[in-house]
Protein backbone atom coordinates (compact mmCIF):
# COMPACT_ATOMS: atom_id res chain seq x y z
CA UNK A 1 0.00 0.00 0.00
CA UNK A 2 1.34 3.26 -1.11
CA UNK A 3 1.66 5.50 1.49
CA UNK A 4 -1.21 8.70 1.50
CA UNK A 5 -0.07 12.33 2.01
CA UNK A 6 -1.28 12.37 5.32
CA UNK A 7 0.84 9.41 6.59
CA UNK A 8 3.81 11.18 5.56
CA UNK A 9 2.90 14.83 6.97
CA UNK A 10 1.97 13.16 10.75
CA UNK A 11 0.94 16.55 12.19
CA UNK A 12 2.76 19.93 12.23
CA UNK A 13 4.76 21.48 14.79
CA UNK A 14 3.04 24.12 16.84
CA UNK A 15 6.31 25.82 18.99
CA UNK A 16 7.22 29.58 19.49
CA UNK A 17 10.13 28.40 16.60
CA UNK A 18 8.10 27.01 14.39
CA UNK A 19 5.31 30.17 14.34
CA UNK A 20 8.16 32.53 14.06
CA UNK A 21 9.47 30.43 10.69
CA UNK A 22 5.92 30.35 9.37
CA UNK A 23 5.41 33.82 9.81
CA UNK A 24 8.60 35.91 8.62
CA UNK A 25 10.24 33.08 6.30
CA UNK A 26 7.07 31.03 5.03
CA UNK A 27 8.17 27.95 5.95
CA UNK A 28 6.08 25.26 7.43
CA UNK A 29 7.41 22.52 9.83
CA UNK A 30 5.84 19.38 10.37
CA UNK A 31 7.08 15.37 11.92
CA UNK A 32 7.40 12.72 9.34
CA UNK A 33 7.84 9.19 9.90
CA UNK A 34 12.04 8.22 10.61
CA UNK A 35 11.68 6.38 6.95
CA UNK A 36 10.16 9.59 4.98
CA UNK A 37 12.19 10.90 2.49
CA UNK A 38 12.76 14.73 1.18
CA UNK A 39 10.76 13.79 -2.16
CA UNK A 40 8.12 12.22 -0.35
CA UNK A 41 7.74 15.18 1.86
CA UNK A 42 7.77 17.16 -1.54
CA UNK A 43 5.28 15.59 -3.27
CA UNK A 44 2.42 15.57 -0.01
CA UNK A 45 3.12 19.04 1.14
CA UNK A 46 1.97 19.91 -2.49
CA UNK A 47 -0.85 17.15 -2.73
CA UNK A 48 -2.42 18.47 0.26
CA UNK A 49 -2.33 22.07 -0.14
CA UNK A 50 -2.89 21.68 -3.71
CA UNK A 51 -6.00 23.92 -3.76
CA UNK A 52 -3.96 27.11 -2.31
CA UNK A 53 -1.47 26.24 -5.40
CA UNK A 54 1.36 25.31 -3.11
CA UNK A 55 4.91 25.11 -4.94
CA UNK A 56 7.44 23.65 -2.71
CA UNK A 57 10.86 25.44 -2.96
CA UNK A 58 13.16 22.99 -0.49
CA UNK A 59 13.20 20.69 2.00
CA UNK A 60 15.18 19.98 4.90
CA UNK A 61 14.99 17.32 7.36
CA UNK A 62 16.36 16.51 10.94
CA UNK A 63 16.46 13.54 13.04
CA UNK A 64 15.34 15.04 16.57
CA UNK A 65 17.66 13.63 19.06
CA UNK A 66 15.41 12.03 21.97
CA UNK A 67 15.50 14.10 25.11
CA UNK A 68 15.85 12.08 28.72
CA UNK A 69 13.44 11.67 30.66
CA UNK A 70 12.59 10.11 33.95
CA UNK A 71 8.76 9.12 35.10
CA UNK A 72 8.63 9.37 38.42
CA UNK A 73 11.25 7.69 40.19
CA UNK A 74 13.62 4.83 38.65
CA UNK A 75 15.74 4.63 35.96
CA UNK A 76 16.41 7.16 33.17
CA UNK A 77 14.06 6.88 29.94
CA UNK A 78 13.99 9.29 27.27
CA UNK A 79 12.19 10.16 24.79
CA UNK A 80 11.12 8.57 20.95
CA UNK A 81 13.94 10.27 18.27
CA UNK A 82 11.60 11.70 15.57
CA UNK A 83 12.07 13.45 12.54
CA UNK A 84 11.45 16.97 11.55
CA UNK A 85 11.20 18.16 8.35
CA UNK A 86 11.13 22.42 7.88
CA UNK A 87 9.68 22.86 4.09
CA UNK A 88 9.92 25.84 2.54
CA UNK A 89 7.60 26.71 0.38
CA UNK A 90 6.16 30.00 -2.31
CA UNK A 91 2.27 29.87 -2.19
CA UNK A 92 -0.24 32.96 -3.22
CA UNK A 93 -1.33 33.93 0.52
CA UNK A 94 0.67 32.75 3.27
CA UNK A 95 -0.60 29.52 5.30
CA UNK A 96 -0.88 30.49 8.90
CA UNK A 97 0.67 27.32 10.58
CA UNK A 98 -1.86 27.47 13.20
CA UNK A 99 -4.41 26.90 11.19
CA UNK A 100 -4.09 24.20 9.77
CA UNK A 101 -4.34 20.28 11.78
CA UNK B 1 -23.38 49.27 10.68
CA UNK B 2 -25.84 47.36 8.76
CA UNK B 3 -29.28 46.65 11.31
CA UNK B 4 -31.68 44.98 9.95
CA UNK B 5 -35.15 44.27 11.39
CA UNK B 6 -37.21 41.82 11.58
CA UNK B 7 -40.61 41.13 12.87
CA UNK B 8 -42.45 38.19 13.42
CA UNK B 9 -45.64 38.47 15.92
CA UNK B 10 -44.16 39.85 19.14
CA UNK B 11 -40.69 38.37 18.02
CA UNK B 12 -38.32 40.69 16.81
CA UNK B 13 -35.32 39.50 15.03
CA UNK B 14 -32.33 42.00 14.23
CA UNK B 15 -29.51 41.44 11.46
CA UNK B 16 -26.39 43.46 12.93
CA UNK B 17 -23.22 43.76 10.73
CA UNK B 18 -20.16 45.87 11.57
CA UNK B 19 -16.88 45.66 10.36
CA UNK B 20 -13.52 47.59 10.33
CA UNK B 21 -11.46 49.22 13.44
CA UNK B 22 -13.89 48.49 16.24
CA UNK B 23 -14.23 44.79 15.32
CA UNK B 24 -10.60 44.68 15.57
CA UNK B 25 -9.96 46.32 18.28
CA UNK B 26 -12.88 43.85 20.49
CA UNK B 27 -11.02 40.77 19.08
CA UNK B 28 -7.37 42.46 20.21
CA UNK B 29 -8.45 42.85 23.22
CA UNK B 30 -10.29 39.37 23.60
CA UNK B 31 -7.16 37.85 22.69
CA UNK B 32 -5.19 39.67 24.67
CA UNK B 33 -7.23 38.39 27.61
CA UNK B 34 -7.23 34.86 26.37
CA UNK B 35 -3.48 34.78 26.17
CA UNK B 36 -3.24 36.04 29.86
CA UNK B 37 -4.88 32.72 31.14
CA UNK B 38 -3.72 30.17 28.53
CA UNK B 39 -1.21 27.26 28.52
CA UNK B 40 -0.57 25.93 24.86
CA UNK B 41 1.96 23.40 24.80
CA UNK B 42 5.35 24.41 22.77
CA UNK B 43 5.27 28.20 23.41
CA UNK B 44 6.78 30.06 27.07
CA UNK B 45 3.14 31.72 29.07
CA UNK B 46 2.40 34.81 27.51
CA UNK B 47 5.13 34.42 24.45
CA UNK B 48 1.90 32.43 22.56
CA UNK B 49 1.13 35.10 19.28
CA UNK B 50 -1.86 35.99 18.57
CA UNK B 51 -2.41 33.98 15.42
CA UNK B 52 -2.18 30.57 17.10
CA UNK B 53 -4.72 31.94 19.99
CA UNK B 54 -6.68 33.18 16.91
CA UNK B 55 -6.92 30.00 15.22
CA UNK B 56 -7.28 27.90 18.51
CA UNK B 57 -10.06 29.52 20.67
CA UNK B 58 -12.33 30.46 17.15
CA UNK B 59 -15.40 29.89 18.94
CA UNK B 60 -14.78 31.52 22.23
CA UNK B 61 -13.17 34.60 20.66
CA UNK B 62 -16.24 35.05 18.81
CA UNK B 63 -18.44 34.69 21.26
CA UNK B 64 -17.15 36.98 23.76
CA UNK B 65 -16.48 39.61 20.74
CA UNK B 66 -20.46 39.44 19.64
CA UNK B 67 -21.28 39.44 23.79
CA UNK B 68 -19.31 42.65 23.80
CA UNK B 69 -20.21 44.45 20.98
CA UNK B 70 -23.90 44.00 22.23
CA UNK B 71 -23.16 45.21 25.21
CA UNK B 72 -21.98 48.04 24.13
CA UNK B 73 -24.01 49.01 21.32
CA UNK B 74 -27.87 46.96 21.89
CA UNK B 75 -28.58 50.36 23.69
CA UNK B 76 -28.02 52.34 20.94
CA UNK B 77 -29.95 49.76 18.73
CA UNK B 78 -33.18 49.86 20.56
CA UNK B 79 -33.59 52.76 21.08
CA UNK B 80 -32.88 53.88 17.09
CA UNK B 81 -35.80 51.62 16.58
CA UNK B 82 -37.53 52.29 19.43
CA UNK B 83 -38.17 48.75 20.84
CA UNK B 84 -38.54 48.13 24.37
CA UNK B 85 -37.41 43.85 24.87
CA UNK B 86 -39.52 42.33 27.81
CA UNK B 87 -38.30 39.19 27.05
CA UNK B 88 -35.66 38.26 30.49
CA UNK B 89 -33.08 37.01 27.95
CA UNK B 90 -31.39 38.04 24.38
CA UNK B 91 -30.74 35.03 22.53
CA UNK B 92 -28.06 35.01 19.92
CA UNK B 93 -28.68 33.65 16.50
CA UNK B 94 -25.96 32.85 14.97
CA UNK B 95 -22.68 34.62 14.73
CA UNK B 96 -19.72 34.54 12.35
CA UNK B 97 -16.82 36.47 12.67
CA UNK B 98 -14.57 36.87 9.26
CA UNK B 99 -11.49 38.88 9.58
CA UNK B 100 -12.94 42.05 11.58
CA UNK B 101 -16.32 41.68 10.14
CA UNK B 102 -18.85 40.71 12.17
CA UNK B 103 -22.42 39.01 11.14
CA UNK B 104 -24.69 38.78 14.09
CA UNK B 105 -28.77 38.01 14.72
CA UNK B 106 -30.75 38.76 17.90
CA UNK B 107 -33.86 38.11 18.89
CA UNK B 108 -36.13 39.08 21.82
CA UNK B 109 -39.99 39.76 22.13
CA UNK B 110 -41.42 43.11 22.85
CA UNK B 111 -44.41 44.26 25.04
CA UNK B 112 -47.64 43.60 22.89
CA UNK B 113 -49.09 47.17 22.33
CA UNK B 114 -52.94 46.82 22.47
CA UNK B 115 -55.59 49.57 23.18
CA UNK B 116 -57.17 49.23 26.49
CA UNK B 117 -60.47 48.58 27.11
CA UNK B 118 -62.45 50.99 29.39
CA UNK B 119 -60.80 50.46 33.11
CA UNK B 120 -62.85 53.60 34.62
CA UNK B 121 -66.14 53.26 36.00
CA UNK B 122 -65.74 49.30 35.90
CA UNK B 123 -69.17 47.91 37.00
CA UNK B 124 -68.63 45.32 39.57
CA UNK B 125 -71.15 43.19 41.14
CA UNK B 126 -70.61 41.52 44.77
CA UNK B 127 -72.44 39.47 47.20
CA UNK B 128 -74.13 41.97 49.81
CA UNK B 129 -72.74 41.07 53.23
CA UNK B 130 -73.75 42.56 56.45
CA UNK B 131 -73.47 42.19 60.29
CA UNK B 132 -76.67 40.69 61.44
CA UNK B 133 -77.52 40.10 65.39
CA UNK B 134 -77.13 36.43 64.86
CA UNK B 135 -73.61 36.66 63.96
CA UNK B 136 -72.76 38.33 66.58
CA UNK B 137 -74.47 35.24 68.55
CA UNK B 138 -72.35 33.10 66.74
CA UNK B 139 -68.87 34.96 67.22
CA UNK B 140 -70.12 35.10 70.83
CA UNK B 141 -70.69 31.49 71.13
CA UNK B 142 -66.77 30.23 69.35
CA UNK B 143 -65.60 32.47 72.17
CA UNK B 144 -67.47 30.61 74.73
CA UNK B 145 -66.22 27.27 73.59
CA UNK B 146 -62.73 28.73 73.12
CA UNK B 147 -62.37 29.36 76.88
CA UNK B 148 -64.60 26.39 77.92
CA UNK B 149 -63.93 24.64 80.90
CA UNK B 150 -63.99 20.88 82.45
CA UNK B 151 -65.61 20.06 85.05
CA UNK B 152 -66.42 16.77 87.11
CA UNK B 153 -69.90 15.82 86.88
CA UNK B 154 -72.12 12.50 87.56
CA UNK B 155 -73.37 11.76 84.10
CA UNK B 156 -73.69 9.44 81.19
CA UNK B 157 -70.42 9.84 78.48
CA UNK B 158 -71.58 12.16 75.92
CA UNK B 159 -69.51 13.04 72.60
CA UNK B 160 -67.62 16.06 73.40
CA UNK B 161 -67.48 15.08 77.15
CA UNK B 162 -63.68 14.61 78.68
CA UNK B 163 -63.06 11.38 80.71
CA UNK B 164 -60.23 10.06 82.96
CA UNK B 165 -59.80 6.41 81.88
CA UNK B 166 -57.44 3.74 83.26
CA UNK B 167 -56.84 0.98 80.62
CA UNK B 168 -55.44 -2.36 80.96
CA UNK B 169 -54.12 -4.01 77.23
CA UNK B 170 -53.85 -7.34 76.54
CA UNK B 171 -52.26 -8.71 73.94
CA UNK B 172 -52.80 -12.50 72.54
CA UNK B 173 -49.18 -12.69 72.79
CA UNK B 174 -49.56 -12.15 76.80
CA UNK B 175 -48.11 -8.96 76.32
CA UNK B 176 -49.72 -6.38 78.87
CA UNK B 177 -49.90 -2.67 79.48
CA UNK B 178 -51.52 -0.28 81.71
CA UNK B 179 -52.14 3.21 82.15
CA UNK B 180 -54.07 6.48 83.10
CA UNK B 181 -54.99 9.42 80.65
CA UNK B 182 -57.38 11.82 79.73
CA UNK B 183 -59.34 12.04 76.92
CA UNK B 184 -62.20 14.02 74.89
CA UNK B 185 -64.63 11.77 73.65
CA UNK B 186 -65.83 12.21 70.42
CA UNK B 187 -62.40 13.78 68.53
CA UNK B 188 -61.21 10.67 67.19
CA UNK B 189 -58.65 10.36 69.90
CA UNK B 190 -59.52 6.49 70.71
CA UNK B 191 -60.06 4.01 68.71
CA UNK B 192 -63.63 3.61 67.11
CA UNK B 193 -64.44 0.18 68.86
CA UNK B 194 -63.56 1.89 72.38
CA UNK B 195 -65.34 4.79 71.86
CA UNK B 196 -68.34 3.33 71.00
CA UNK B 197 -68.74 1.05 74.27
CA UNK B 198 -67.91 3.76 76.39
CA UNK B 199 -70.82 6.27 75.41
CA UNK B 200 -73.09 5.93 77.43
CA UNK B 201 -71.51 4.60 80.33
CA UNK B 202 -70.80 6.66 84.12
CA UNK B 203 -68.08 7.06 85.68
CA UNK B 204 -66.77 3.91 87.57
CA UNK B 205 -67.88 1.50 85.11
CA UNK B 206 -65.83 -0.76 83.28
CA UNK B 207 -65.73 -1.76 79.71
CA UNK B 208 -63.94 -4.78 78.01
CA UNK B 209 -63.32 -4.72 74.18
CA UNK B 210 -62.20 -8.04 72.35
CA UNK B 211 -59.91 -8.57 69.80
CA UNK B 212 -58.63 -5.39 69.02
CA UNK B 213 -57.21 -5.65 65.67
CA UNK B 214 -53.38 -4.13 66.34
CA UNK B 215 -51.31 -2.56 63.56
CA UNK B 216 -48.32 -1.35 63.08
CA UNK B 217 -46.41 1.94 61.67
CA UNK B 218 -47.11 0.59 58.11
CA UNK B 219 -50.62 0.08 58.91
CA UNK B 220 -50.69 -4.03 58.76
CA UNK B 221 -52.50 -6.03 61.20
CA UNK B 222 -49.73 -8.01 63.65
CA UNK B 223 -52.02 -8.95 66.16
CA UNK B 224 -55.19 -8.74 68.54
CA UNK B 225 -55.64 -7.54 72.16
CA UNK B 226 -58.43 -7.37 74.76
CA UNK B 227 -58.42 -3.86 76.01
CA UNK B 228 -59.91 -3.14 79.18
CA UNK B 229 -61.05 0.22 79.97
CA UNK B 230 -62.18 1.72 83.40
CA UNK B 231 -63.49 5.38 83.65
CA UNK B 232 -62.54 7.04 86.83
CA UNK B 233 -64.24 10.33 86.15
CA UNK B 234 -66.59 12.33 83.54
CA UNK B 235 -66.00 15.96 83.09
CA UNK B 236 -68.96 18.14 81.46
CA UNK B 237 -67.82 20.81 79.16
CA UNK B 238 -68.99 23.96 81.15
CA UNK B 239 -69.30 27.15 79.12
CA UNK B 240 -68.04 30.35 80.66
CA UNK B 241 -71.50 32.78 81.15
CA UNK B 242 -70.79 35.29 78.73
CA UNK B 243 -70.87 38.10 81.38
CA UNK B 244 -68.84 41.43 82.56
CA UNK B 245 -66.30 38.93 83.87
CA UNK B 246 -65.41 36.50 80.65
CA UNK B 247 -65.48 39.68 78.80
CA UNK B 248 -62.57 41.04 80.95
CA UNK B 249 -61.06 37.73 81.04
CA UNK B 250 -60.49 37.79 77.56
CA UNK B 251 -59.62 41.20 76.96
CA UNK B 252 -62.64 42.46 75.14
CA UNK B 253 -63.47 45.88 77.17
CA UNK B 254 -65.18 46.21 80.57
CA UNK B 255 -68.21 44.75 80.39
CA UNK B 256 -70.64 43.11 77.94
CA UNK B 257 -72.19 45.75 75.73
CA UNK B 258 -68.39 47.07 74.93
CA UNK B 259 -67.37 43.11 73.83
CA UNK B 260 -70.41 42.92 71.71
CA UNK B 261 -69.41 46.60 70.23
CA UNK B 262 -65.94 45.46 69.61
CA UNK B 263 -67.13 41.84 68.17
CA UNK B 264 -69.15 43.74 66.09
CA UNK B 265 -66.67 45.52 64.75
CA UNK B 266 -64.34 42.80 64.38
CA UNK B 267 -67.11 41.34 62.28
CA UNK B 268 -67.29 44.31 60.16
CA UNK B 269 -63.84 44.75 59.47
CA UNK B 270 -63.62 41.18 58.10
CA UNK B 271 -66.64 42.04 55.76
CA UNK B 272 -65.10 45.01 54.93
CA UNK B 273 -61.98 42.96 53.99
CA UNK B 274 -63.93 40.37 52.17
CA UNK B 275 -65.81 42.77 50.22
CA UNK B 276 -62.86 44.88 49.28
CA UNK B 277 -60.77 40.88 48.13
CA UNK B 278 -63.88 40.67 46.31
CA UNK B 279 -63.86 43.64 44.38
CA UNK B 280 -60.38 43.19 43.74
CA UNK B 281 -61.17 39.59 42.26
CA UNK B 282 -63.79 40.81 40.03
CA UNK B 283 -61.60 43.89 38.67
CA UNK B 284 -59.07 41.67 37.84
CA UNK B 285 -62.07 39.32 36.31
CA UNK B 286 -63.35 41.86 33.95
CA UNK B 287 -59.58 43.64 33.09
CA UNK B 288 -58.41 39.98 31.74
CA UNK B 289 -62.01 39.38 30.22
CA UNK B 290 -62.18 42.81 28.17
CA UNK B 291 -58.48 43.00 27.34
CA UNK B 292 -57.21 40.32 25.12
CA UNK B 293 -53.74 41.07 22.83
CA UNK B 294 -50.68 38.51 22.12
CA UNK B 295 -48.65 37.58 25.47
CA UNK B 296 -44.87 37.18 24.85
CA UNK B 297 -44.03 33.43 25.06
CA UNK B 298 -40.55 34.11 26.56
CA UNK B 299 -42.11 36.02 29.58
CA UNK B 300 -44.69 33.40 29.90
CA UNK B 301 -42.27 30.98 29.75
CA UNK B 302 -40.16 32.85 33.11
CA UNK B 303 -43.43 33.34 34.88
CA UNK B 304 -44.34 29.70 34.46
CA UNK B 305 -41.22 28.15 35.29
CA UNK B 306 -41.32 30.72 38.61
CA UNK B 307 -44.37 28.97 39.59
CA UNK B 308 -43.69 25.44 39.25
CA UNK B 309 -40.49 26.43 41.41
CA UNK B 310 -42.90 28.27 44.23
CA UNK B 311 -45.13 24.77 43.55
CA UNK B 312 -42.61 22.66 44.51
CA UNK B 313 -41.32 24.58 47.27
CA UNK B 314 -45.15 24.58 48.55
CA UNK B 315 -45.11 20.77 48.38
CA UNK B 316 -41.43 20.55 50.18
CA UNK B 317 -42.53 22.94 52.74
CA UNK B 318 -45.33 20.13 53.31
CA UNK B 319 -43.25 17.48 53.64
CA UNK B 320 -43.74 15.97 50.42
CA UNK B 321 -41.16 15.15 47.64
CA UNK B 322 -42.06 16.62 44.50
CA UNK B 323 -41.63 13.99 41.98
CA UNK B 324 -41.40 15.02 37.74
CA UNK B 325 -45.28 13.75 37.38
CA UNK B 326 -46.55 15.73 40.28
CA UNK B 327 -45.42 18.77 38.80
CA UNK B 328 -46.04 17.62 35.02
CA UNK B 329 -49.45 17.59 36.27
CA UNK B 330 -49.81 20.48 38.05
CA UNK B 331 -48.28 22.35 34.70
CA UNK B 332 -51.68 22.97 32.75
CA UNK B 333 -53.64 25.01 35.54
CA UNK B 334 -49.76 26.81 36.27
CA UNK B 335 -50.10 27.99 32.86
CA UNK B 336 -53.23 29.24 32.73
CA UNK B 337 -52.14 31.47 36.19
CA UNK B 338 -49.00 32.12 34.79
CA UNK B 339 -50.86 33.67 31.27
CA UNK B 340 -53.33 35.74 33.56
CA UNK B 341 -50.32 37.00 35.88
CA UNK B 342 -48.24 38.00 31.96
CA UNK B 343 -51.70 39.83 30.83
CA UNK B 344 -52.39 41.63 34.43
CA UNK B 345 -48.96 42.98 34.42
CA UNK B 346 -49.16 44.63 31.56
CA UNK B 347 -52.93 45.65 31.72
CA UNK B 348 -51.45 47.23 35.13
CA UNK B 349 -48.26 48.75 33.92
CA UNK B 350 -50.61 50.29 30.84
CA UNK B 351 -53.26 51.76 33.57
CA UNK B 352 -50.36 53.67 35.54
CA UNK B 353 -48.64 54.55 32.58
CA UNK B 354 -52.09 56.23 31.14
CA UNK B 355 -52.83 57.64 35.01
CA UNK B 356 -49.19 58.58 35.87
CA UNK B 357 -49.24 56.54 38.64
CA UNK B 358 -45.45 56.07 39.69
CA UNK B 359 -44.12 54.55 42.38
CA UNK B 360 -41.10 56.62 44.04
CA UNK B 361 -37.85 56.07 45.84
CA UNK B 362 -39.62 56.73 49.04
CA UNK B 363 -42.32 53.94 48.93
CA UNK B 364 -39.87 51.47 48.00
CA UNK B 365 -37.76 52.16 50.60
CA UNK B 366 -41.11 51.92 53.36
CA UNK B 367 -41.70 48.28 51.67
CA UNK B 368 -38.40 47.42 52.21
CA UNK B 369 -38.06 48.48 55.78
CA UNK B 370 -41.60 46.28 56.12
CA UNK B 371 -40.32 43.40 54.87
CA UNK B 372 -37.30 43.66 56.89
CA UNK B 373 -39.15 43.60 60.02
CA UNK B 374 -40.96 40.38 59.39
CA UNK B 375 -37.62 39.12 58.32
CA UNK B 376 -35.65 40.20 61.34
CA UNK B 377 -33.33 42.00 58.92
CA UNK B 378 -31.77 45.14 58.51
CA UNK B 379 -33.38 47.17 55.27
CA UNK B 380 -30.24 46.61 54.33
CA UNK B 381 -29.78 43.30 54.22
CA UNK B 382 -33.41 43.11 52.35
CA UNK B 383 -32.08 45.59 49.60
CA UNK B 384 -29.00 43.87 49.15
CA UNK B 385 -30.90 40.95 49.04
CA UNK B 386 -33.56 42.21 46.84
CA UNK B 387 -30.62 43.78 44.39
CA UNK B 388 -28.78 40.24 44.07
CA UNK B 389 -31.40 38.75 43.21
CA UNK B 390 -32.77 40.90 41.15
CA UNK B 391 -36.41 40.76 42.90
CA UNK B 392 -36.44 44.80 43.16
CA UNK B 393 -38.37 44.85 40.01
CA UNK B 394 -41.35 42.86 41.77
CA UNK B 395 -41.48 45.36 44.38
CA UNK B 396 -42.01 47.60 42.48
CA UNK B 397 -44.20 45.77 40.75
CA UNK B 398 -46.43 45.12 43.64
CA UNK B 399 -45.87 48.44 44.80
CA UNK B 400 -47.80 49.80 41.61
CA UNK B 401 -50.37 47.28 41.75
CA UNK B 402 -51.74 48.39 44.57
CA UNK B 403 -51.78 51.51 43.81
CA UNK B 404 -53.54 51.05 40.14
CA UNK B 405 -56.37 49.15 42.18
CA UNK B 406 -56.46 51.37 44.69
CA UNK B 407 -57.34 53.90 41.88
CA UNK B 408 -59.32 51.50 39.79
CA UNK B 409 -61.48 50.74 43.00
CA UNK B 410 -62.67 54.72 43.37
CA UNK B 411 -63.26 54.67 40.06
CA UNK B 412 -65.08 51.33 39.62
CA UNK B 413 -69.26 51.08 40.09
CA UNK B 414 -69.62 48.45 43.36
CA UNK B 415 -73.18 46.98 42.94
CA UNK B 416 -74.01 45.04 46.02
CA UNK B 417 -76.34 41.78 45.00
CA UNK B 418 -78.25 40.18 47.55
CA UNK B 419 -76.75 36.58 47.38
CA UNK B 420 -79.35 33.85 48.88
CA UNK B 421 -76.39 31.16 49.71
CA UNK B 422 -76.43 29.76 53.33
CA UNK B 423 -75.03 33.04 55.33
CA UNK B 424 -73.01 31.10 57.82
CA UNK B 425 -70.31 29.78 54.80
CA UNK B 426 -69.80 33.51 53.92
CA UNK B 427 -68.99 34.14 57.31
CA UNK B 428 -66.50 31.44 57.63
CA UNK B 429 -65.02 32.89 54.19
CA UNK B 430 -64.98 36.19 55.16
CA UNK B 431 -63.26 35.06 58.27
CA UNK B 432 -60.51 32.65 56.70
CA UNK B 433 -60.12 35.74 53.96
CA UNK B 434 -59.29 37.87 56.80
CA UNK B 435 -56.97 35.87 58.64
CA UNK B 436 -54.92 35.43 55.40
CA UNK B 437 -55.02 39.08 55.11
CA UNK B 438 -54.08 39.55 58.59
CA UNK B 439 -50.89 37.17 58.32
CA UNK B 440 -49.86 38.83 55.00
CA UNK B 441 -49.42 41.95 56.27
CA UNK B 442 -52.06 43.34 54.68
CA UNK B 443 -49.89 43.92 51.75
CA UNK B 444 -47.23 41.80 49.87
CA UNK B 445 -48.17 39.70 46.56
CA UNK B 446 -48.44 36.05 46.02
CA UNK B 447 -45.42 35.40 47.90
CA UNK B 448 -46.76 35.60 51.54
CA UNK B 449 -49.70 34.62 50.14
CA UNK B 450 -48.06 31.22 49.43
CA UNK B 451 -46.55 31.43 52.72
CA UNK B 452 -49.42 31.79 54.72
CA UNK B 453 -51.10 28.66 53.00
CA UNK B 454 -48.18 26.48 53.73
CA UNK B 455 -48.14 27.11 57.31
CA UNK B 456 -51.92 26.61 57.33
CA UNK B 457 -51.15 23.54 55.65
CA UNK B 458 -48.34 22.80 57.71
CA UNK B 459 -50.43 22.82 61.02
CA UNK B 460 -52.84 20.51 59.37
CA UNK B 461 -50.16 18.57 58.71
CA UNK B 462 -49.36 17.92 62.51
CA UNK B 463 -52.69 17.80 63.74
CA UNK B 464 -52.91 15.32 61.38
CA UNK B 465 -49.62 13.60 62.33
CA UNK B 466 -51.03 14.02 66.40
CA UNK B 467 -53.96 11.90 65.54
CA UNK B 468 -51.86 9.29 64.25
CA UNK B 469 -49.62 9.38 67.10
CA UNK B 470 -52.02 8.76 69.56
CA UNK B 471 -53.78 6.22 67.93
CA UNK B 472 -50.30 4.16 67.43
CA UNK B 473 -49.10 5.34 70.63
CA UNK B 474 -50.47 1.91 72.33
CA UNK B 475 -49.32 -0.26 69.64
CA UNK B 476 -45.60 1.28 69.56
CA UNK B 477 -45.09 1.26 72.87
CA UNK B 478 -46.35 -2.71 72.62
CA UNK B 479 -43.84 -2.79 69.41
CA UNK B 480 -41.04 -1.73 71.62
CA UNK B 481 -41.35 -4.43 74.45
Amino acid sequence: MSKTPYDILIRPVLTEKAVKLNEKEGKLVFEVPLDANKIEIRKAVEEIFKDKKVKVKSVRTMIVKPKPKRVGFGPLGHKKRWKKAIVRIEAEEPINIAEII
Amino acid sequence: MVVNLEEKGLVRIITVEEDGKEISKLIKDVIKEIKKNVNIPGFRKGHIPDSVVRAKYKDAIKEEVAKRFINEKFQKIIEEYNLTPVSPEISFGDVELNGDKLKLTLSFEVAPEFELKDYKGLEVEIAKREVKPEDIEEAINRLRNQYAKYEPADKKVENGDKIKIHYYIETDKGETEEDNFEVVVGENQLRQEIEKEILGKKKGDEVEVRDVPLFNEKGEEFGKATVKVKIEEVYKKVLPEFNDEFVKEINLGENVDEAKKKIEENLKKSIELAKNTEIENKITEKLLNENDFELPQSLLKAELNYLIQEYAKQLESVGVKPSQDMLMAAVPSLEEQAKKNVKLMFIVNKIAELENIKVDDEEINKEIEEMAKTYNATPEQVREYLEKEGLINNIIYGILKKKVYEFLKENAKVKEVEVKEAKEENIEETEKEAKEKKTEGKKKGRKSKKETKTEEEKSEEQTKKKKRGRKSKKKEEEDKS
